[in-house]
């Protein structure tokens, strides 16, 4: 049993370092003596006293003599060493420097560098987007990716692509264009195969899809579905008229021609196919009308999409100048900034 | 004649504040005397922070900085074996280059993890590979009090920390070393 409650550190280490006398070193002996926490504390030190006793470094007699006699020369000493160039200092230098590098890059990125990337792609697609998205697509597969603000893009003209959109985000949107409409992802494992300037066939493994096409409702794929083309070739969409400068005469010597115009851009989540409107041959919509705005903000994605991007950039001015409340006026904001 | 030289030195009655106080006046000689007394303390507590060939310029050049600074040793607040100390690990901190600091952490790390496998009968060599692998500061107080007998009071000034953290780093030292030197393989 404890008779006083136990000395402070301060007071240990003094006793431990012989700095207590008379009454409180008496005291500091009687308290030790019943109590096993103070009296293991100082055994502590008092094994390491007589460990460190035996291990104490000396520097041999030639050196103290050469050292003292540089000493009193005034000479100074060597420089610090530099860290020797050892396979093992190489290997933490190393380790150092990637270390360093993936923290620069994880911060670069701002946590996205360890979310997978889209990696797996065949044929002659633009890739190298950061994206969670995996396209898997045919060798004869004729496709590109951009990435707009919130949405991810895949404009796919002809062939097959088998997608995998892993986490479905509702701030993340993917959309397939094709030449005759687009597919929106809800979450989806699905391939799209467009030939002949149409979308021939759509099939969904897991998730679901909105298809949309001028002139149709929106069609909702869920896992197990799909769609495929009508036999008969369907008529092509009216395209949105895009201001398309005349082809110069450098590309029409080469025998270039522009892609297709898009027809159809990506509508908001929550509009149908149905609601976009193209404009109609030979007259605009009237101002200040819904298709007015829809057909100006399809007017800046048509641009965007054939990657104009500054000709889409005055586009999204002039809807935000005519649409200042417009309901897309965010997403064209970034547009034109 | 060095020997005998030494041997008269050693036996130098003056203090060492009065060497201190020559040697800021340009007395070699005085310098010499306290270079005598303390060299090997030193050393012993360079040599445990770095390598020995470092530790042997450590000693050099805290001797030289002795010999520019004497002058502001102010045996009012502390020793001069104190003050001594409190040059020489200036000096060690002031050798190390980044980068070269970088790599003695990775390498105590990785001494750190060797010094678990020790086996406690290994005895001195234990002891260094303990000491090794205690955090700097941690190792710093240590060695100044248990190994060189400095109060926490004057290992605090040399230091320029708080009485407070010593005794924290000190008894964080102890029971880290115990464990260290316990752990069987």
């Amino acid at each position: 049993m404890k008779s006083t409650p136990c000395p402070g550190q301060a007071e240990r280490e003094r006793a431990a370092a012989g700095g207590l006398v008379g009454a409180a070193l008496a005291r500091f002996e009687r308290h030790v003596e019943t109590c096993a926490a103070c009296a293991t504390a100082l055994s502590d030190g008092a094994e390491l006293r007589v460990l460190r006793e035996a291990a104490l470094p000396r520097m041999d007699p030639f050196a103290e003599r050469r050292v003292r006699a540089a000493v009193l020369r005034g000479e100074p000493p060597r420089p610090p060493p530099r860290p020797a160039v050892t396979r093992r200092n190489l290997a933490l230098g190393g380790c150092a420097a990637a270390l360093a590098i993936a923290l620069l890059t994880l911060w670069v990125t701002r946590g996205r560098a360890l979310e997978p990337r889209a990696r797996e792609a065949l044929g002659n697609g633009q890739l190298g987007m950061r994206s969670e998205v995996s396209v898997k697509a045919d060798v004869d597969a004729d496709f590109r990716r951009e990435t707009l603000d919130d949405v991810e893009r895949l404009v796919l003209r002809s062939g097959r692509v088998d997608i995998v959109v892993p986490d479905h985000k509702a701030d993340k949107r993917f959309v397939v264009h094709t030449p005759d409409g687009e597919i929106e992802d809800l979450g989806t494992v699905f391939a799209v195969v467009v030939r002949g300037e149409r979308t021939e066939h759509i099939s969904v493994s897991r998730g679901a899809v909105v298809f949309r096409r001028p002139g149709h409702a929106d069609l909702r794929l869920e896992a197990g579905a799909a769609y495929d083309a009508p036999v008969a070739p369907v008529t092509s969409a009216p395209s949105i008229p895009v201001d398309r400068p005349e082809p110069s005469a450098a590309s029409a010597a080469s025998g270039t021609s522009a892609p297709p115009p898009p027809s159809i851009a990506s509508a908001p989540r929550s509009s149908s196919a149905s609601v976009i409107q193209t404009r109609p041959p030979g007259g605009a919509p009237r101002e200040g009308s819904d298709l007015a705005e829809d057909s100006a903000y399809l007017r800046v994605l048509a641009l965007l999409r054939e990657g104009r991007n500054e000709e889409a950039r005055v586009a999204a001015r002039e809807y935000l100048a005519r649409f200042p409340n417009g309901f897309r006026r965010v997403e064209v904001t970034r547009i034109a900034n | 004649m060095n020997a005998v030289r030494t041997k008269v030195t050693r036996g130098d009655a003056r203090s060492d504040t009065d060497l201190l106080g020559l040697t800021h006046l340009g007395d070699r000689e005085a310098l010499g005397a306290l270079y005598d007394r303390h060299a090997q303390s030193v050393f012993a507590f360079a040599r445990r922070l770095t390598q020995r060939e470092d530790a042997e310029d450590v000693v050099q050049a805290t001797f030289l900085r002795i010999a520019e600074i004497a002058g502001s040793y102010d045996d009012r607040s502390l020793s001069a074996r104190a003050w001594i100390f409190g040059v020489a690990y200036r000096i060690v901190r002031e050798r190390r280059r980044s980068l070269h600091r970088l790599l003695e952490v990775l390498r105590r790390y990785a001494e750190r993890e060797s010094a678990r496998s020790v086996s406690p009968s290994a005895g001195a060599h234990d002891l260094e590979r303990a000491l090794a692998a205690l955090a700097e500061p941690k190792r710093v107080v240590l060695l100044l009090t248990e190994l060189h007998g400095l109060s926490c009071e004057e290992v605090a000034r040399t230091l320029d920390v708080p009485i407070g953290t010593v005794w924290t780093r000190l008894h964080h030292a102890r029971r880290e070393m115990r464990a260290l030197l316990q752990e069987t393989p």
